[in-house]
């Protein structure tokens, strides 16, 4: 091609300019619909039991996760992109909620997807987590074989099962000044009550103590076969696994049985609906360790959270351990998407999670810290009960005065 | 432990005993095996939330509210599903009774949210102790109500007229017409009573619990109650929830609470491969 | 002329495509004994079905004491006065004797469903008036000392009597009896027989029989309807029907 000086000098000129205004508009209109994300908004995931039967925990999650994103979105999302929450109820049916991770992954598709609270689900979604390439960013619950080996697609969004026992039987243990301590586990005759089981197993015989595991259905109508198991052994206290109805009769019957010692739960049963129902004679030696805060332990730190709540009429849930996790989830999210720039992408978020994140939870949660190696997210925990005559959550200490009990 | 897995067992018993009760009623009237039988017992425990929470009505009028709302209840599940669609197969009319439970279900669910409620009525909470027996009174209440309403059922079975016409009605639909019993009245109230007896074990399983649709699991263990008494059977009812209660009982007590299953399951089949008519139940009689 | 407390007015009965009834019309005479005949099939039970309202009739009407019945529900049918007795026995098997004849009485009561469950004053009035007039019954048919036992324990003739007895406590002007001689001894027949004449005379009931025993229908009809193929053929008192030759073609001679 033969150009003269002149001419060339022009080309270059208007294709600098071209170039110029092409970038700027780029910045101004990247768009990646196949990661759900538009000019004007990002569509995200999430899947939880809103209603079935583990809705009772989870809708509440639900409920503190679209809160929070709701907030966010009040202050002008992220990186001037509003957050529009596709929300799918799986009913506690894997199916469903694999057909709903189908949709996040292709027919409306999403940067990334929250919630996934059926462990089961999470099971069989693994191989297909890794293919689809959809980051799965704070879960209600964490199965083991998500997180281990790490994918830089999974990220979990709750408190561990072995890190509940080990604070659990740590604090009691010291708290009760004990040696050797005996415990009683009652637990579901499901896959996680039988993990924590051996969490809870290897944290007793760590302390040179004795546990004796007693299992109990979900559909139990009654727990006095358990509770007179509880009585033979006369343990210094008891652990509990369950849903709320087991841990209510467990707890109500023990009291009718006339045993006097203290129990801990696992965090999904630390609810105010479980204290209610409990009374303050069964409940003030009820206790249950926590990776989150209830808004009325640590009213400083909740008190955006319990704004938002009251706003978006959810108040009387900001005391549930629940909507705090949904919430803290969501704020996750909204941060982690915020770090990766005016140009995300799903593979972008995973690459920024996997390299490591920790995110700001303002002291609702322990650290939230994910790195290559760990992508479980929270590890701290603390012990907590309720003060019936204050209405309000009491912890005991802070997150950091248990980590000696993780290993 | 032995006589305290007898004494929880029965209270238990009781209340599967009150409703297996209703199932029966609702089966001898109109041969209808209700699989709706454990979420009608549900409604007994959101009507008592309505009355109680919702209204703020004291217990006695509480009771009342739960006692006509389960009554209204049964009446229209009988005049709008089972009187039209009804005289079919059996199998047809268990397909109608699930897809009604499903369907109170999500009602429940759309009205009341689907998170477990609690409700406290004024019942006893306390402890007897006899010896080294510890008896919740809240057993001990809902065992004594549930047989006091079994009892009153019965004597209205087989004393009083309307209760005569009801098993007249029973026994043979078209001679019972053909008398001239306005036998869809008698359905109709005996479809009430089948819903008010499960509305009352309901009422004490949430006091028991939550006041949650999962507790129509619990109610469920009314059919292997009622099969294992005898379908046609009243005291076969009382006696199979009775039977259930025990079992369940002592086989999670001594052995697992996976066993209880196994050991409520198997005597089901035991009866059903021995004696399909229950242990207090009647060989069928011939029907026109 | 004695007036006609039953009018079959050209009732016609078809099932999908099938015609069981033609156009069937007859009458009964208020204190005789009608009987229906006609080999099987010919649609003797359709038309009592029709009657009593199990049926709802295609077309026609079917009046009685002059009042069109047609298309009542069955329970109101039976409260107009219409008693049935069945061909397989339809009595109540969980129930008693006396129980089974007081359901008999039920239509008589004043009282109402709810009274009835809770034993008040009205509905205890009209149990103890049942109670008494089961009883009166009882007596009559000679059965009193069976009055607490189970229709199972009794030998099909008796259990025969029981629904027979049902029926009258319906106070009934007219009782449909629906083959009430199959599957009885001689002896047993006999006794039936003799408990409807005896019931017509002293009571002055009437009755309308589907039956198939023709000694016994000659001897006992006043008047007989025969119908072969869902159409009447021929009526008239016993003496006409044993010489007319449609009949005996259709039915008598076969």
């Amino acid at each position: 091609m033969i150009t003269t000086g002149k001419t060339r000098l022009r080309a270059v000129f208007i294709g600098t300019l071209l170039g110029l205004g092409a970038c700027v508009a780029d910045a101004m209109a990247f768009e990646s619909p196949q990661d759900g994300v538009y000019t004007d908004r990002i569509d995200w995931g999430m899947t939880a039991d809103m209603s079935g039967p583990a809705s009772a925990a989870q809708a509440p999650w639900g409920h503190g996760f679209q809160t929070a994103i709701k907030a966010i979105n009040e202050k002008g999302g992220v990186n001037g992109r509003k957050i529009n929450v596709l929300t799918e109820d799986t009913r506690y049916d894997a199916t469903v909620e694999r057909v709903a991770y189908d949709k996040f992954v292709s027919q409306t598709p999403t940067l990334g997807t929250s919630g996934m609270g059926n462990s089961s689900a999470q099971t069989a979604l693994v191989p297909l987590i890794k293919r689809n390439k959809l980051p799965v960013i704070g879960t209600y619950t964490t199965a083991k074989v998500a997180i281990d080996p790490p994918t830089p697609y999974f990220y979990g969004g709750f408190c561990g099962f072995k890190e509940m026992a080990q604070v659990g039987i740590g604090f009691f243990t010291d708290h009760l000044k004990l040696q050797s301590p005996k415990v009683a586990l009652v637990h579901l005759d499901v896959a996680s009550g039988k993990e924590y089981s051996s969490y809870v197993e290897a944290a007793v015989t760590a302390r040179g103590g004795t546990v004796k595991s007693i299992p109990i259905k979900v559909v139990a109508a009654d727990a006095t076969p358990q509770v007179l198991e509880i009585l033979a052994m006369k343990p210094d206290y008891v652990a509990i696994h369950g849903v709320p109805t087991t841990a209510i009769l467990v707890i109500k019957a023990m009291k009718q049985y006339g045993i006097d010692v203290p129990a801990f739960a696992i965090t999904y049963l630390g609810t105010p609906g479980v204290y209610e129902n409990l009374g303050p004679d069964a409940g003030k030696n009820y206790y249950f360790v926590s990776c989150f805060s209830p808004a009325s332990s640590d009213p400083k730190a909740a008190a955006e959270m319990a704004a938002a709540a009251d706003k978006a009429g959810f108040g009387p849930l900001k005391d549930d351990i629940n909507f705090v996790a949904g919430w803290v989830v969501g704020t996750t999210v909204a941060q982690a998407i915020a770090k990766v720039g005016a140009e995300p992408t799903r593979e972008k978020l995973a690459d920024m999670l996997n390299a490591g994140f920790t995110a700001n939870t303002s002291g609702l949660s322990s650290e939230l810290k994910y790195t290559a190696a760990d992508h479980e997210g929270l590890h701290g925990l603390k012990p907590l009960n309720y003060d019936y005559s204050a209405k309000a959550f009491k912890s005991y200490g802070d997150y950091k005065d248990f980590d000696k009990y993780l290993k | 432990m032995l006589s305290q897995f007898i004494f929880s067992g029965l209270a238990l018993g009781s209340i599967y005993g009150l409703v297996a009760l209703g199932f029966t009623v609702i089966y001898k009237a109109t041969q209808v095996f209700n699989f709706a039988q454990g979420m009608l017992m549900v409604c007994g425990a959101y009507f008592a939330v309505t009355a109680s929470i919702h209204l703020g009505l004291p217990f006695p009028l509480t009771i009342a509210f739960i006692l006509v709302g389960a009554g209204i209840l049964g009446i229209a599940i009988y005049f709008l599903l089972i009187k039209p669609l009804g005289g079919q197969a059996l199998l047809p009319m268990i397909m109608i009774t699930i897809a009604l439970s499903i369907i109170l279900r999500a009602v429940i669910e759309l009205i009341y949210g689907g998170a477990p409620l609690t409700l406290r009525l004024p019942l006893p909470s306390g402890v007897f102790v006899l010896g080294d027996v510890r008896i919740s009174q809240l057993h001990v209440t809902a065992a004594v109500v549930s047989w006091l309403c079994m009892l009153l059922f019965i004597v209205f079975f087989r004393r009083s007229r309307a209760g005569l016409l009801m098993r007249a009605t029973a026994d043979g639909y078209e001679a019972a017409v053909l008398s001239g019993i306005r036998v869809d009245r008698i359905n109709a109230a005996a479809w009430a009573i089948g819903t008010m007896l499960a509305a009352i074990g309901g009422v004490f399983l949430c006091q028991l619990q939550l006041v949650s649709v999962e507790l129509e699991n619990i109610g469920l263990l009314a059919l292997p109650a009622v099969v294992i008494g005898g379908l046609q059977s009243v005291p076969g009812a009382i006696l199979g929830g009775l039977l259930v209660g025990l079992i369940e009982q002592l086989a999670s007590g001594y052995i697992s609470p996976k066993a209880r299953d196994i050991f409520i399951y198997v005597p089901l089949l035991l009866i059903l491969f021995i004696r399909p008519w229950g242990l207090f139940g009647q060989k069928e009689l011939g029907r026109v | 002329m004695v007036e006609a407390l039953l009018s079959v007015d050209r009732v016609e009965m078809r099932f999908g495509g099938i015609v069981a009834l033609h156009g069937v019309s007859f009458e009964a005479k208020r204190g005789a004994v009608t009987s229906v005949i006609g080999p099987n099939g010919a649609g003797k039970t359709t038309l009592f079905n029709c009657i009593t309202g199990m049926y709802q009739a295609t077309s026609g009407r079917v009046l009685f004491n002059g009042r069109d019945i047609t298309g009542l529900r069955p329970h109101a049918i039976a409260r107009t006065g219409i008693a049935r007795t069945f061909q397989n026995i339809a009595l109540f098997g969980g129930l008693s004797v006396l129980e089974n004849l007081k359901i008999g009485a039920y239509r008589h009561g004043t009282s109402g469903l709810l009274e009835g469950s809770i034993f008040a004053p009205r509905a205890q009035r009209d149990e103890k008036a049942a109670q008494r007039h089961a009883q009166d019954i009882l007596d009559f048919l000679m059965l009193s000392d069976i009055a607490g036992k189970k229709p199972s324990e009794l030998p099909y003739g008796v259990q025969k009597q029981v629904e027979f007895g049902r029926a009258l406590m319906q106070g009934a002007d007219l009782i449909l009896l629906d083959e009430p001689m199959a599957g009885m001894s001689r002896g047993e027949k006999e006794t039936l027989v003799q408990l409807i004449r005896r019931v017509q005379s002293t009571l002055g009931l009437t009755f309308l029989l589907v039956e198939h025993d023709m000694p016994v229908i000659m001897d006992i009809s006043d008047h007989i309807v025969v119908v072969d193929f869902g159409r009447k053929i021929a009526e008239g008192v016993p003496a006409e029907i044993q010489k007319n030759d449609a009949v005996i073609a259709a039915y008598l001679g076969a």
